[in-house]
């Protein structure tokens, strides 16, 4: 323990010891008063803080104060004698009505400034600030990230239920395809068939069908692709004659049906009289039947028609390995249709049977039966025939051209059977 | 080195004591020549701690009312002018509290005249070469800024030339708080002035 009273326990002084300030106002005694101004003397530092000291000490009393006015004492005694503790509680409530109208000012002030400061933070708050992708903070992403997500699982039920169902329209594909490419190659053929056959500039012949046309060709060839071939070719048959009769098909039907063993050409044969006098490509000839040549040449000479061998043609078409002949007939389109209808198919047949020569009842029923179709055929063909070439002629006389039909026909010479020869006696022959 | 100030806290106990108990029992008089004989001193001190003389004034004003409404419970323990000056600051640290002016050194009277009154003391001029107006208003604005504890204890011992004991039992506290706030209150009044 320290004994402050004794000068050899005194700490040192320094500059924050009250005992400068004691010293300067001289409130020490003789002996401590003796220690600190030795040690002033001894310490610049502390020769100069008294110096200051002493300076602010005398600065102080500079200041100048105020003097109560005159009559302040009358004042103060006339609050006292007229109620002095009113007076003073009034002029407190009225000193306290400035400093609450004051406070009230200043914490408007506050609050104002606070609010602004609010706003302004909540502003920034509000305010779009672009996150740092990846970064950190990534909480402003993930509004993306959800939306991305949506619209890709939205797009990928829309394809799952937009799915195209491949297999019936692979199936339609495959049944159409070979329609379509035995269409577009029997258009080809007609076209070119039409520039070598029919008189040019014939339009029927010249236009391609349009696109309804062949998709009513599909519609009609189509339930020919699940039947036989010789009922798709018996069924066949009509369908090519009304589409050929509407003149939506001008060349052919179909390559099939025109390929099925069956003998068209002696259930309708349309082709070759829609062809005659049409100026429409043909081809397959008609087939005419007659007994002989001189038949024949009979038959040409009285419709005025000419008949032309095809052996001098590009093609080289001539006399088939089965003797038939392919001829070309050059007439006006009328005189045309009417020797179709006279000599063609089934014309001889009803000849033969008119004439008796079936005896079997049965055959000559079946046989007429035959000819009254193939007659009924003919006479259509032959009035499509003579209602193209009327047609044909129109345009050919409207364009001043001739009147000339041509059509293609499969000569048949079909010569009645030899009686039996009669047997010879033995005698004879030995 | 001080000059005398114009009264002194020190004046005897006896001269207010009598003054004192007859204004306490209605002696109007009493509490007159009471108030003339220590308005200066404290309307000084309350200019020199709130620093505008009109607040003064009025402060001085409700330091004698309160004085007045209490004379009874003044027990004669101290000196009258020791309570009064008490009182005095009491008011001074409430106005402090609600509301803090900036100094002013003029102060006008009703009638136009000055109320700024001659220097304290004849003193001689400042060694640091400073004019007294501009020292004045630095150490005004000086004192402005210093704390509250240290303020009033370099008021009362440097410009209302209280002793130690006068502080300590006008504001309260120990001797030697009033010894190391004086000390403190003056090294930072120092550098107050110092700093530009």
């Amino acid at each position: 323990m320290t004994n402050p009273s004794d000068p050899t326990n005194r700490p040192p002084l320094d500059a924050d010891d009250p005992r400068v300030s004691e010293w300067i106002d001289g409130r020490l005694a003789a002996a401590e008063a003796a220690e600190v101004e030795q040690a002033v003397r001894e310490s610049p530092a502390l020769t100069r803080l008294v110096a200051d000291l002493q300076a602010v000490k005398e600065a102080a009393r500079l200041v100048p104060v105020v003097s109560p006015p005159e009559g302040f004492v009358d004042r103060v005694l006339h609050a006292v004698v007229s109620g002095g503790g009113a007076a003073a509680h009034a002029t407190d409530a009225e000193s306290d009505r400035v400093v609450e109208q004051e406070w009230r000012a200043v914490e408007a002030e506050r609050l104002a400034e606070e609010r602004a400061e609010a706003e302004a933070d909540v502003a920034q708050a509000v305010s779009p600030v672009r996150q740092p992708v990846g970064g950190a903070d990534s909480r402003g992403a993930w509004p993306w990230l959800s939306v991305g997500a949506a619209l890709a699982a939205g797009l990928l039920v829309t394809v799952v239920l937009n799915r195209p169902d491949d297999t019936p329209r692979e199936i339609a594909q495959v049944t159409a395809q070979p329609e379509r490419e035995r269409f577009a190659a029997d258009r080809s053929v007609a076209t070119s068939a039409a520039g070598e056959v029919s008189p040019p500039g014939a339009p029927a012949a010249a236009r391609p069908p349009a696109r309804d046309e062949a998709a009513v060709m599909e519609k009609a060839l189509q339930p020919l692709q699940d039947q036989p071939p010789a009922l798709a070719a018996r069924e066949a048959a009509p369908a090519a004659r009304e589409l050929q009769a509407n003149g939506m098909l001008r060349q052919s039907a179909s390559e099939d049906a025109k390929a099925r063993p069956a003998d068209l050409d002696g259930l309708a044969a349309p082709k070759p009289a829609a062809a005659a006098g049409l100026g429409a490509p043909q081809d397959r000839p008609a087939v005419v039947t007659v007994e002989s040549w001189t038949e024949f040449d009979r038959l040409l000479e009285a419709h005025g028609i000419e008949a032309k061998p095809l052996a001098d043609r590009e093609e080289g078409i001539s006399a088939d390995p089965s003797g038939d002949w392919t001829l070309e007939l050059t007439g006006p389109p009328a005189a045309i249709g009417a020797f179709l209808a006279a000599a063609g198919e089934g014309r001889l047949a009803r000849r033969r049977a008119v004439a008796g020569e079936e005896a079997d009842a049965g055959q000559q029923a079946e046989a007429r039966k035959q000819a009254d179709k193939a007659e009924e055929a003919a006479a259509n063909r032959g009035a499509v025939a003579k209602s193209a070439a009327r047609k044909r002629d129109e345009e050919a006389v409207g364009r001043g051209r001739g009147a000339a039909g041509r059509v293609l026909i499969r000569l048949v010479i079909d010569q009645p059977p030899e009686p039996n020869p009669k047997p010879e006696p033995e005698a004879t022959r030995e | 080195m001080a000059g005398q100030p114009e009264t002194s806290v020190t004046d005897p106990a006896a001269a207010d004591g009598p003054l004192v108990a007859r204004a306490a029992a209605g002696d109007a008089g009493a509490f007159r020549v009471l108030v003339e004989r220590h308005e200066r001193r404290i309307v000084a001190l309350l200019h020199r701690l709130c620093g505008c003389p009109e607040q003064a004034l009025d402060l001085a004003q409700e330091t004698f009312l309160s004085a007045h409404r209490h004379l009874g419970s003044f027990r004669h323990e101290s000196r009258f002018s020791t309570w009064l000056h008490a009182i005095a600051v009491n008011h001074a640290r409430a106005a402090g509290r609600r509301r803090r002016p900036s100094a002013s050194l003029q102060m006008v009277a009703a009638d136009g005249r000055p109320l700024i009154a001659e220097p304290a003391a004849d003193l001689p001029p400042v060694s640091a070469g400073l004019e007294r107006e501009e020292l004045a208003r630095r150490i005004t604005t000086a004192l402005d800024r210093l704390d509250d504890r240290y303020r009033e204890v370099v008021v009362l011992a440097d410009m209302q030339d209280a002793s130690y004991e006068e502080i300590a039992e006008t504001l309260d506290i120990p001797v030697g708080t009033v010894r190391s706030r004086l000390h403190r209150g003056r090294t930072e009044l120092q550098a107050l002035l110092s700093t530009p």
